[in-house]
C-alpha cells in the first residue's frame, strides 16, 4: 500500500469511446513504435525469447503447452511497461528512448511489481487448471506436442476443448478486464493496486463493444505471433504495448489521481 | 488402472473431476465476475464477459479447425 496519499480504494471516473476506437490506438501505436524502433524491437525480441523458452519445455513436457502459451500472455501487461514509459514521453513531446524504458523498469514501483506477480500466480494456476484438465481425459501419457496436439485436438470429441474454451474464455475475460488499461495506470498515477484493477474493470464494462473488439485484435494478433514461431512478436509487442498507453489515455479521466513522477 | 487414491477408482476421479471439479471451476469464476461487476460499479460488464466468452469460443474452434487440417496433411 502507498504511504503517502490516503488510500482509496472506489475506481477513477472513466469515459465513453466509439466502438472503432481501438483501431486509432493501433494506428498510434503503430506511430510511437516507428518513432522508437530500437525499444520496441527489444521488447518484442524479449517477448519471442520467453516464447521459445516455453516451445522448448512444452517440446519435452506436451501437457504444459495449452496453459503455458496463454499463461505467458497473462504476464505480458507487465512485461511492456517500459513501451508504456516510452509513448508516455513521446506524448509530451520529449525524445524517449531504449534508456528510458530501462529507467522505468528500475524505477519498478511497487504495486506494478505486485500487479506482476498476481498475474504470474494466475498465469501458474492456469497452466496447472488446463494441464489436469488434459490428463484428466487422456487415456496414456501424452508424449511431445505433436502427440498432444492429435490427442486433444482430433481425437477426443468436442466436450474436452468446449469446456476448454468456457473455463479459458472465463479466465482470460477476468484477466483482461483486469489489465486492460491497470499497467499505464499504475505506472503514471499514484493509485493503489486494487484502485487500478477496478479501474480497469469499469473501463471495460462500460465500453463492453470497444473494449471486446480491442481484446479480439490482441487474441488475434498474438495467436497470428505465435503461428510465426514468434518472429510476429517482435511487431505486434510494441505496437500493442504503445497501443495499450493510448488507450489508457483514452478510458481513464486519471486527473483526479496524483502524479507518479511529476 | 488397477490402483485406487482414497478409495476412489480412476474413473470415480474422472467423472467428479469432471463435474464437481470443473463446475466448481466455472462457478468461482463466474462469482468473480460478478464482484467485479459491483465493485468497479461498471455498467455492462456482463454484456463483455458473455461476448468475450463467445468469441473466444469461436476462434478457438477455428483453431482447432486449423489445426486438424493441417494435423491430417
Amino acid at each position: 500500500m502507498e504511504t503517502s496519499a490516503a488510500v482509496n480504494d472506489a475506481p477513477l471516473p472513466v469515459r465513453h469511446v466509439a466502438p472503432s476506437r481501438p483501431l486509432t490506438w493501433l494506428a498510434l501505436g503503430w506511430r510511437d513504435f516507428t518513432r522508437s524502433p530500437l525499444a520496441g524491437l527489444v521488447h518484442g525480441a524479449f517477448v519471442a525469447l520467453g516464447g521459445w523458452v516455453v516451445l522448448l519445455v512444452s517440446l519435452r513436457y506436451g501437457w504444459v503447452a495449452p496453459g503455458a502459451f496463454s499463461g505467458f500472455v497473462i504476464v505480458g501487461p507487465v512485461l511492456v511497461t517500459g513501451l508504456y514509459e516510452i509513448s508516455r514521453l513521446l506524448a509530451r513531446g520529449e525524445r524517449a528512448g531504449l534508456g528510458d524504458a530501462v529507467a522505468a523498469w528500475r524505477r519498478g514501483t511497487r504495486p506494478l511489481v505486485q500487479l506482476g506477480m498476481l498475474l504470474a500466480v494466475l498465469g501458474t494456476l492456469w497452466v496447472a487448471a488446463s494441464a489436469l484438465l488434459f490428463t484428466l481425459f487422456a487415456p496414456a501419457p501424452l508424449r511431445g506436442p505433436v502427440e498432444f496436439l492429435r490427442y486433444a485436438v482430433v481425437e477426443q470429441g468436442d466436450l474436452l476443448f468446449t469446456l476448454w474454451a468456457i473455463l479459458g474464455g472465463l479466465g482470460v475475460a477476468i484477466v483482461f478486464s483486469l489489465t486492460a488499461v491497470s499497467p499505464p495506470l499504475l505506472l503514471g498515477r499514484k493509485v493503489g493496486l486494487r484502485q487500478a484493477l477496478l479501474t480497469s474493470a469499469r473501463a471495460v464494462g462500460e465500453n463492453p463493444v470497444a473494449m471486446l473488439l480491442w481484446a479480439l485484435v490482441i487474441l488475434v494478433a498474438t495467436s497470428l505471433s505465435l503461428a510465426t514461431a514468434m518472429l510476429g512478436f517482435l511487431v505486434t509487442v510494441p505496437v500493442l504495448g504503445h497501443a495499450s498507453w493510448h488507450a489508457y489515455r483514452d478510458l481513464v479521466d486519471a486527473e483526479g489521481a496524483p502524479l507518479r513522477n511529476p | 488402472m488397477e490402483g485406487t487414491l482414497f478409495g476412489l477408482t480412476e474413473e470415480r476421479i474422472t467423472e467428479l473431476g469432471m463435474t464437481w471439479g470443473i463446475g466448481g471451476f466455472i462457478a468461482l469464476m463466474l462469482f468473480i465476475i460478478w464482484k467485479l461487476a459491483i465493485e468497479s460499479k461498471a455498467g455492462r460488464f456482463g454484456t463483455f464477459v458473455l461476448f468475450f466468452v463467445l468469441a473466444f469460443g469461436i476462434l478457438g474452434f477455428a483453431a482447432k479447425s486449423v489445426i486438424q487440417w493441417i494435423l491430417k496433411l
